[in-house]
């Protein structure tokens, strides 16, 4: 039975991320892949949308400038014969201020002869907002202004 | 074929509950049906977690009540055994001033004997709170100005 393209890719960004070791990754990532992470651009540069294996590449150099991933479970997951879903729980470190990050994401991949044509990851945003950028109180602050 | 009967049943529970049919969209779940919908409840307190059909009614029925002219486009959809995820586009015009609230959301289905169990959103709930709000949060936390609109 064939591994499924979601593990072959899931572990190269993680070793990507945390290893600082693009050279598996790439590979697996189609050239005109289709990319977008939701969430505010204005917080996290690496979030919004992406085409083509050198800009995606771009972005997890970013991410893995930004963040260690320490542990993730997946809550649910689904596979197709080349889709995947999966519902995650990630524990981060930002980098910068060594600070956990607890992060929820949704993703919906699709593959291409083993290569990643498509992603799109949802993120609960005002929950990442909170830990990485402001303290619940001072969000509260800021809105009431 | 469990799969594809999944994907339909998913598919119709979609259709009926977004064409304003409540009772509809609760007789194609559970009764011990779960739901949970992490976000900032107090902007969005209807969401949160919820349990059985009398609280998935309340929940269901405040949506329409804040909302009409609902509208979804399934984005993706995958099955695998007694789940179904699907990637939701939806477009929300509110009752109060007919703006429109448009949102991408992430649901995560468990079936049991042909009956919607379990339902899990991840939204990027940011996005979410700026619309409902109406408020460029982004431009508050960062003090720059908003963009104009």
């Amino acid at each position: 039975m064939t591994e499924h393209s979601l593990w072959r890719f899931s572990r190269a960004l993680h070793r990507a991320i945390n290893e600082r070791q693009f050279s598996e990754i790439e590979p697996l990532i189609d050239e005109d892949v289709d990319w977008t992470i939701h969430g505010p651009v204005e917080f996290f540069h690496c979030f919004g949308a992406r085409r083509g294996r050198s800009a995606v590449m771009e972005v997890i150099r970013q991410i893995a400038e930004r963040v260690r991933v320490h542990r993730f479970d997946r809550e649910a997951i689904m596979l197709g014969p080349d889709q995947a879903s999966s519902m995650l729980h990630y524990s981060l470190t930002a980098l910068d201020t060594n600070k956990p990050v607890r992060v929820r994401l949704a993703h919906f991949a699709r593959f291409k002869e083993g290569r990643l044509s498509s992603i799109r990851i949802m993120i609960d945003c005002c929950e990442l907002v909170e830990q990485a950028v402001y303290p619940p109180h001072m969000r509260m602050v800021a809105v009431s202004a | 074929m469990s799969e594809e009967l999944n994907r339909q049943r998913v598919l119709n529970l979609l259709a009926t509950f977004y064409a304003g049919d409540v009772e509809g969209a609760l007789a194609r779940c559970t009764d011990d049906v779960e739901f949970v919908s992490p976000a900032p409840v107090d902007v969005l307190p209807h969401l949160g977690a919820h349990r059985g059909k009398a609280e998935m009614r309340a929940m269901w029925q405040t949506v329409h009540q804040r909302y009409k002219e609902m509208r979804h486009e399934v984005i993706e959809l995958v099955a695998e055994g007694d789940k179904v995820a699907a990637l939701l586009r939806l477009f929300f015009r509110k009752r109060a001033n007919d703006r429109v609230v448009q949102f991408d959301l992430a649901v995560f289905y468990t079936l049991r004997d042909g009956r919607i169990a379990r339902i899990h959103e991840v939204i990027d709930t940011f996005d979410l709170v700026e619309q409902v709000l109406e408020r460029d949060l982004s431009s508050l936390l960062t003090n720059k100005p908003p963009e104009p609109t």
